[in-house]
């Protein structure tokens, strides 16, 4: 018998809970990845290039010891976005990411949500001073990681597109 | 969320859940022309977020490809399993012999263990195979298995030629079940081996 136990672990905030991609985000995840919103995050996707997704999102999470959470808001119990962090064959290092649903939009989700990550991977995953990719038109990208305190550091490039690499302060963790 | 992948074990080797270490072997494969019959080559982030697929897909499905090893060495020798992606009509058994490790019958009996495995524990009442029409290493595999060309199945996107293994009664005790345990058995023991006989 092989345990595969990819370990997500939960994370709570006052009002989200950062807990692991499961099948049942794939309807709403499949209609965000169906949109232009998703042209920033690597869209559009088809519904099967999205399961696709959810399963590399489970995997990463086995092959790095971190990953990519799901949002849960608390008060409604629905999946409202994703944060985590992100590397891959092309990343210059690990990356912070982060995507809400367009529903959850303008109430500081995002910010709770990268807030907690950022935290929980300074304290638990040894990743400190981390980076997050941004697309150059990605104005709201640029300004909640102004809000968290990271500043643009340099250009960059992923998977053959041009983007900015944005530099978070270190957390100062227990790493 | 804790997935137990069952290991399997035939003659010459033992199944096990694809794992992280196992990583580069997988890499070697699909980065190179090998992986041409499965949409390779790959670049280096294609393959790693396909090996991620794997695991994956153990997660979401319950079942996936296991990674083969030899029983003695532990070396590394391919994959081979239950493969459904969202876009596949019917459940696939799939393989992948990396190239040092081909023509020595470890796909066969792999893919033998896992089609019992399925039929026997899962309660799976068939599987296809979706193959390259090129690929005729593979094609020559799903026929020595008892699978046939199913031209009315539907395709995953009609650059492929579907493979019907036979039913769980097919394989129960019949000459057809014989056969593939014959061959599985020449290849594990070489002493055996009748003159005359079309081994690969």
């Amino acid at each position: 018998m092989t345990a595969l136990d990819p370990n997500i672990p939960t994370v709570k905030t006052d009002r989200l809970i950062l807990r692991a991609p499961h099948a049942d985000d794939l309807p709403r995840m499949t209609a965000f990845f169906e949109t232009d919103r998703s042209h920033m995050v690597g869209g559009p996707k088809s519904a099967a290039e999205t399961w696709e997704s959810l399963i590399k999102r489970l995997g990463h999470w086995t092959l790095n010891g971190f990953g990519l959470w799901h949002l849960t808001d608390k008060a409604t119990g629905a999946f409202i976005g994703w944060t985590g962090m992100i590397f891959a064959p092309g990343w210059d290092e690990p990356e912070l990411g982060w995507t809400v649903m367009d529903e959850a939009e303008g109430k500081g989700f995002a910010f709770e949500a990268a807030h907690a990550a950022r935290d929980f991977a300074a304290r638990n995953q040894g990743l400190d001073g981390v980076i997050s990719y941004i697309a150059h038109a990605n104005d709201r990208s640029m300004a909640l990681a102004t809000r968290l305190g990271a500043s643009y550091e340099r250009e960059g490039e992923l998977l053959g597109k041009t983007c900015q690499v944005w530099r978070h302060p270190q957390v100062g963790g227990a790493a | 969320m804790t997935v137990t992948i069952p290991t399997l074990e035939t003659k010459r080797l033992i199944l096990r859940g694809p794992e992280p270490d196992d990583y580069p072997d997988f890499k070697a494969t699909f980065t190179s022309y090998r992986a041409r019959f499965m949409g390779g080559p790959l670049n280096a982030y294609e393959s790693w977020m396909l090996y991620a697929a794997e695991i994956g897909h153990w997660q979401i499905r319950g079942y996936g490809m296991w990674m083969i090893h030899d029983k003695q060495t532990d070396e590394t020798y391919g994959m081979a399993g239950g493969w459904k992606p969202a876009k596949w009509p019917e459940q696939e058994l799939a393989w992948v012999i990396w190239p040092d490790a081909a023509g020595k019958g470890y796909a066969l009996e792999a893919v033998d263990a896992a089609r019992r495995y399925y039929y026997t524990q899962l309660g799976w009442d068939g599987a296809v195979s979706y193959i390259d029409p090129k690929n005729l290493d593979s094609i020559r595999l799903a026929e020595r298995l008892g699978a046939v060309k199913d031209k009315s199945a539907q395709t995953i996107d009609g650059n492929d030629a579907v493979y019907r293994h036979p039913a769980p009664p097919q394989l129960d005790g019949t000459q057809l079940a014989h056969g593939i345990e014959m061959e599985i058995g020449h290849y594990a023991d070489p002493l055996f081996k009748p003159k005359g006989w079309a081994l690969d």
